[in-house]
């Protein structure tokens, strides 16, 4: 393998990385927060990256990005309000049940809505074309705009958690829930937005994603996995764990599938179980992440 | 974990009433078949197939308090194990059930050591872990026909010239099975060892200081849910003559834990229950519409967000 190939496979698994930093993030705070597994938030990314897709075909693709990450953010809420209110002080089994159940519900709901045909979300003409790294290595526009913006949320999500009030209240809330309550903050609106946040953080995901993959119904779940991959590997404790766990999984996950997959029928497992191994072996060693004290 | 410290747990139905509707529902079911048409025999047998899986799921989940979010693993390795017998020739009934549960059994040990140190949020995400390698494993296999799975040669053989080859000796045979599978389960819940899972998952501190090991329990407990897993799988991989790594998706990890939920705690009866209307859904439902899923999600968030009486939450 040839060194310009291995830079390209590289920044391709730190852009992957970074999208699922944005999945994890809403995962981990939503979690972390709340207490609540979420096997629901992968159809959060699904949703804006659909809402995106149609808003843009019909009023362009500025629109396009306005409406899916209002659109995520809005049926986030409505999650909130309508079912996951109801699951916060239940056992892990039930809100798996319950969430998945949701992404049932949501899958069905976008096969009904924009039928079983896979769509191609369009990119800005702007950022089609590939701009020159160095050497003869050039790079496509549009994942460097990707990664940009994924690097412009969670620096914005961490300022918003460590420099204001209603990060302070965030934070507190993930570490002891019962004395915020008892201080009079109403929790109720601080969890229905906490989980807006992370609904818009999985939209936009989602939108970003959507001209790099093909749009269909559970579109979301392969991507929801690798998220709890990266809060099992992370742990639930920090942002920085978190931001590492997804370059992390990104990396690994992206360069196994460009080597191990040469290999033939075995290596493309291997491949496969990359991600796997690596959320196995630090439940094995560190049961907590690897990030967690 | 909110939730786990909960010791009103689902207590067992037991006793002759117990025994007599899971005596009738059987009788029914095999009466049945006799009249039924071959599409729905196979319909008949794949519910009591499904409720072979469940069974055990049901005795890990609810009664020994353990989560798995990768029982579709067990299930796709007992239907590769019976496919690759029927496959290379080797049709006998009895063989068959031994690889199966002896390569279940394995499998359920390893997969056990690994994940029973894990609790929770992390035990879901350990076995689905466990169970994603199984089906991306089975995916790479090109000589059993990779993502396509392959067809399966032959139905068992039960002796010399009596074999299971037709749809209704097939279905005879899972419902006996199934039947069979529901008692044992039935005894290892009120025996010995039932109690100190239920123990395990009530109070792990109490029962390790009365001198039992909580993990040994839990691992046997795996390792009987995970066998009857695998042979759930290869009745269903001999129903319909196929197998394919789909066996082994997460999906299906889920879909059996709905079952599981759907069909409560307590009895035998709630889960067979259960895989009736998963299937009466998937097979049925389907015919009218294509988007059953719809019904099963708005089933389940239902169940959830309103609870009744018997639910199977450790």
């Amino acid at each position: 393998m040839s060194f310009p190939l291995l830079v390209e496979q590289l920044l391709n698994g730190l852009q992957f990385g970074l999208m699922l930093f944005l999945l994890s993030m809403g995962v981990m705070l939503i979690f972390g927060v709340m207490g609540l597994v979420n096997i629901a938030h992968g159809s959060l990314f699904m949703l804006g990256a659909y809402f995106g897709y149609t808003a843009a075909a019909h009023w362009g693709i500025a629109a396009g990005y306005l409406v899916g990450l209002a659109g995520a953010a809005l049926m986030g809420l409505a999650f909130e309000v309508l079912v996951m209110r109801r699951l916060y002080r239940r056992s892990h089994l039930d809100q798996v049940l319950g969430t998945f159940g949701l992404m049932l519900i949501c899958n069905e709901l976008v096969t009904i809505l924009w039928g079983r045909t896979p769509l191609l979300a369009a990119m800005p003409a702007w950022l089609s074309g590939s701009v020159p790294l160095f050497g003869d290595l050039r790079y496509p526009a549009y994942r460097l705009a990707v990664s940009a913006v994924a690097v412009a949320a969670g620096v914005g999500v961490h300022l918003l958690l460590s420099r204001t009030r209603v990060g302070m209240l965030v934070r507190a809330g993930a570490d002891k829930r019962a004395m915020v309550e008892a201080l009079g903050v109403n929790i109720d609106l601080l969890f229905a937005a906490v989980f807006a946040l992370g609904a818009a953080l999985a939209g936009l995901a989602g939108l970003m994603m959507g001209p790099l993959i093909t749009l269909e119904a559970g579109v979301g779940e392969p991507l929801l996995i690798l998220a709890l991959a990266v809060i099992i590997v992370g742990g639930t404790g920090s942002l920085r764990g978190c931001l590492v766990a997804s370059l992390l999984v990104g990396v690994v996950d992206t360069l196994a599938r460009a080597y191990l997959s040469t290999l033939g029928g075995g290596g493309r497992a291997a491949a496969s179980m990359a991600v796997y191994w690596l959320m196995l072996a630090v439940l094995l060693v560190r049961p907590r992440g690897l990030f967690t004290r | 974990m909110p939730g786990s410290a909960n010791a009103a747990g689902p207590r067992l139905a037991s006793g002759p009433g117990a025994t007599l509707r899971l005596l009738i529902v059987m009788a029914a079911a095999l009466a049945a078949t006799v009249w039924l048409d071959p599409y729905s025999v196979k319909l008949v047998a794949k519910v009591f197939a499904l409720w072979i899986v469940v069974l055990g799921l049901q005795l890990l989940i609810a009664h020994a308090g353990v989560l798995s979010l990768g029982h579709a693993a067990f299930v796709a390795v007992g239907a590769y194990v019976a496919g690759a017998l029927s496959v290379a020739g080797e049709h006998t009934l009895w063989t068959m059930i031994g690889a199966v549960g002896l390569a279940s059994l394995v499998a359920g040990l390893l997969v056990g050591l690994a994940v029973l140190r894990t609790q929770g949020l992390y035990q879901l995400m350990a076995t689905l872990a466990i169970a994603q390698m199984t089906y991306y494993g089975l995916r790479s296999l090109r000589a059993m026909g990779g993502d396509d799975g392959f067809a399966l040669d032959m139905r068992p053989v039960l002796f010399d010239d009596w074999t299971l080859e037709s749809d209704w000796a097939i279905a005879g045979a899972v419902i006996i099975g199934a039947g069979l599978c529901a008692v044992l389960v039935t005894r290892l819940r009120l025996s010995e060892f039932g109690a100190r899972m239920q123990a395990g998952r009530d109070d792990e501190q109490r029962l390790s200081s009365l001198g039992v090991n909580p993990f040994g329990v839990k691992l046997a407990a795996f390792v009987v849910s995970a066998m009857l897993a695998g042979l759930g799988g290869a009745a269903l991989a001999h129903i319909s003559a196929f197998a394919s790594p789909q066996l082994g998706h997460w999906l299906f990890s889920g879909e059996l834990m709905v079952l599981v939920l759907l069909g409560g705690g307590a009895t035998r009866i709630g889960p067979l229950l259960a895989c009736a209307a998963l299937v009466v859904l998937q097979e049925v439902l389907s015919q009218y519409t294509e988007h059953w899923p719809l019904a099963l999600g708005l089933l389940v968030l239902g169940r959830v967000l309103w609870p009744t009486r018997g639910g199977a939450h450790p």
